[in-house]
């Protein structure tokens, strides 16, 4: 909490930052706070307002829109997640907030100023880098002090904050080393460290996690956890992998084609997706048109794998539909059955353990509670 | 076949080469320096000094040897255009090779075409262009008197014969820098702006040392050949003003002594190796490898 309190005072000393009007700090909250209030956080100051961001690349015939009027807010202290497939417009919206992209609408507020057409090195936002981007010709101190050597920190504290950021991402024995003789790990823990330094208002991570294998992914997975609550800032993440964010993030924005679908918690996401897409997207559920199961044409329902058991005789106080079941897939802990039922519409049902006495072409009942199923808005 | 053997026969074209086309020539250079002159031209026995007396001194009327600092002035004029090209094609090159690093791709491989086009051209041929465009009745003066300015005279002064060394050593100094640039990840840039680091300070801490092993190989590239050129000087300078070069060219053909020009070339050559010596020290020291 101290090192919060140092933060927002050495920024007002190094850049200048212009205090809204009263009046006009209103506006932008009554405009942005159409967006559902989102779980816990929504009590935190929003640091980070998206206002109906645009980005389009090239003119004409070849124009391709990257983000189509993206709005959210994002508080101080959260861990914020970007999630959606490949070229959903997931980095594009990191890029505009630390500035490498300037929007085409909209305007990108943190702490209520329209930073949207600052350059990055006037912005309180670091990044680290998917490359690392690493100064080859620098060592790690050399790496580490550079940002606090372009705002003019004294010499005596730059060395004092790279030790301590250094600590931060245990690798203080690695201060003197050249950065191009260390593992993808090592680097990366440097660049983590290069951006914490100079503690931003917000850290930007583009697929942080992608480049490393499994285990090490796991490790650094909780790393980022430890690091995002230790510093408390707010850490800005994307990436593809749900359940990278489910397991990280206080709140996550899920992408596509360059449209922000749905903001919330891990848990409103998984449990109460808003369109297929999400409910898709966000593990494994079950599409099934309404009109199956006897509610209104034209509306999808979304079921999780997990939640679905499979009979051989129908259960009537349950919702189900019968399946011809296309094939068994043993998974250790558990046991996938997909299955296709009336119009050819593919089910899949997540059991535990093994299954015995069901065989693929057999006939089965796929059922679920009313409790466990929800109907989509889109 | 034994693994020494292996590596002596890998190494041998590149040995022979080297013999054969650098290092027997400037031997040859200095065994000659150290001949007596032929009446029409070449070299005889016996073996003399002469030639290095005739640099540092001359005969008066009466036979007495005196200091002579003449063609001591001629190098010392010629190093300083050398080192005058290497500083005016670092200035333009630099931005220039960063530039054709920071454009796409196909705009890259446009930019490397204009840049090594010249090359397919006679460098006589290329010098003799700007006589043309700088002349009297040249285009530059032609294009001035059409928009009602005052001409003047352009050609057969000093900024002449540097505009033409300029104009022929260029692509030496912006092609080793290209490549050294042209590796540097864009990201890196990127993350020195997003460490508060504006355009100025990033050319300063970041793009000029990493370009750094690059400008240091096309200064000696440009630096050894303007050292030794003639063309520019003769042609643009209208051989008012004598260079090295020249000199030594002279002295292969009107004056016919060959002596004499073999030792100004390789004079030439030592200092050259002795710029490159120190400079070649002082990057490793200082540049780290990559
Ligand atoms: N500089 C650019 N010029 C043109 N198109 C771009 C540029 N950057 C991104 N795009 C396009 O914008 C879309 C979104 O890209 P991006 O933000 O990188 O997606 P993601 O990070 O989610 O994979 C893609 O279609 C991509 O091709
Ligand atoms: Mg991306």
């Amino acid at each position: 909490m101290h090192a919060h309190t140092n933060k927002s005072a050495s920024y007002r000393g190094h850049l200048t930052v212009n205090v809204a009007s009263p009046d006009q700090t209103r506006q932008d909250q009554t405009r942005t706070g159409s967006q559902p209030a989102a779980g816990p956080q929504a009590r935190d100051a929003v640091l980070l307002g998206i206002d109906h961001v645009g980005k389009r690349f090239g003119f004409g015939e070849g124009q391709i829109t990257a983000l189509d009027d993206a709005r959210f807010e994002i508080s101080d202290n959260e861990f914020f997640t970007l999630l959606g497939p490949s070229g959903c417009g997931k980095t594009t919206l990191l890029r505009i907030i630390a500035g490498f992209e300037h929007p085409t609408e909209g305007r990108v507020l943190l702490d209520g100023r329209d930073i949207g057409h600052e350059p990055p090195f006037k912005r309180p936002v670091n990044t680290m880098f998917q490359s690392y981007a690493l100064f080859p010709h620098l060592n790690v101190r050399k790496n580490i002090a550079y940002g606090l050597e372009m705002l003019r920190w004294k010499p005596a504290d730059i060395k004092r904050r790279v030790d301590e950021v250094l600590e931060l991402v245990q690798m203080p024995a690695f201060a003197d080393r050249r950065t191009t003789q260390m593992s993808g790990g090592q680097q990366q823990r440097i660049a983590l460290a290069r951006a914490l330094a100079p503690r931003p208002r917000v850290l930007l991570l583009d697929e942080p996690l992608s480049a490393l294998d499994l285990k090490l992914r796991k490790a650094m997975q909780s790393e980022l956890k430890r690091l995002q609550r230790e510093t408390s800032l707010t850490f800005v993440m994307v990436t593809h992998d749900q359940e990278e964010a489910l397991a990280l993030s206080d709140r996550i924005a899920v992408m596509n084609k360059g449209k922000v679908l749905q903001v919330g918690t891990p848990e409103e996401i998984y449990a109460r997706p808003k369109t297929c897409f999400v409910a898709d997207f966000i593990g494994e559920a079950n599409l099934i048109p309404a009109g199956l199961v006897g509610l209104a044409d034209g509306h999808t329902i979304s079921i999780r794998t997990e939640h679905i058991s499979v009979r051989s005789r129908p259960a009537t106080t349950r919702r189900s539909v019968e399946a011809i079941v296309t094939a068994l897939t043993f998974l250790g802990a558990d046991t996938l059955i997909e299955a296709r039922c009336a119009g050819d519409v593919p089910i899949k049902a997540r059991v535990r353990g093994a299954v015995s006495g069901l065989a693929v072409g057999d006939r089965a009942d796929f059922a679920w509670d009313h409790s466990s199923e929800w109907l989509l808005s889109e | 076949m034994n693994a020494r053997l292996t590596t002596i026969l890998l190494r041998s074209p590149v040995l022979v080469t080297m013999v054969l086309f650098m290092l027997a020539p400037m031997a040859l250079a200095v065994v000659y320096s150290f001949m007596t002159n032929g009446a029409y031209g070449g070299v005889r026995m016996p073996f003399t000094a002469l030639a290095y007396r005739q640099l540092l001194f001359q005969e008066d009327f009466d036979g007495n040897l005196v200091f002579s600092t003449g063609y001591l002035a001629i190098l010392w004029r010629s190093v300083l255009l050398a080192a005058l090209t290497v500083v005016a094609s670092l200035a333009i090159g630099l931005p220039l090779a960063w530039y054709m690093a920071c454009s796409s791709p196909a705009k890259r491989a446009r930019l490397l075409l204009l840049i090594t086009l010249p090359f397919w051209i006679n460098t006589l041929i290329r010098t003799y262009c700007w006589v043309l465009i700088l002349r009297d009745e040249g285009l530059l003066n032609g294009g001035l008197r059409y928009f009602g300015l005052a001409g003047g005279h352009f050609l057969y002064n000093d900024f002449a014969i540097l505009l033409g060394m300029i104009y022929t050593y260029l692509p030496f100094m912006v092609l080793p820098i290209y490549a050294v640039l042209e590796r540097v990840d864009g990201d890196v840039i990127e993350a020195s702006h997003d460490l508060y680091a504006d355009r100025w300070s990033t050319f300063r801490r970041i793009v000029w040392p990493l370009a750094m092993p690059g400008a240091i190989a096309g200064s000696l590239l440009v630096f050894a050949p303007a050292l030794g050129s003639f063309l520019a000087p003769d042609l643009l300078g209208g051989g008012r003003r004598l260079m090295i070069g020249s000199l030594i060219q002279l002295q292969f053909t009107s004056s016919r002594n060959w002596p004499f020009g073999a030792a100004l070339a390789s004079v030439v050559s030592v200092a050259i190796l002795a710029v490159l010596f120190v400079v070649v020290r002082r990057s490793f020291n200082k540049v780290p490898a990559r």
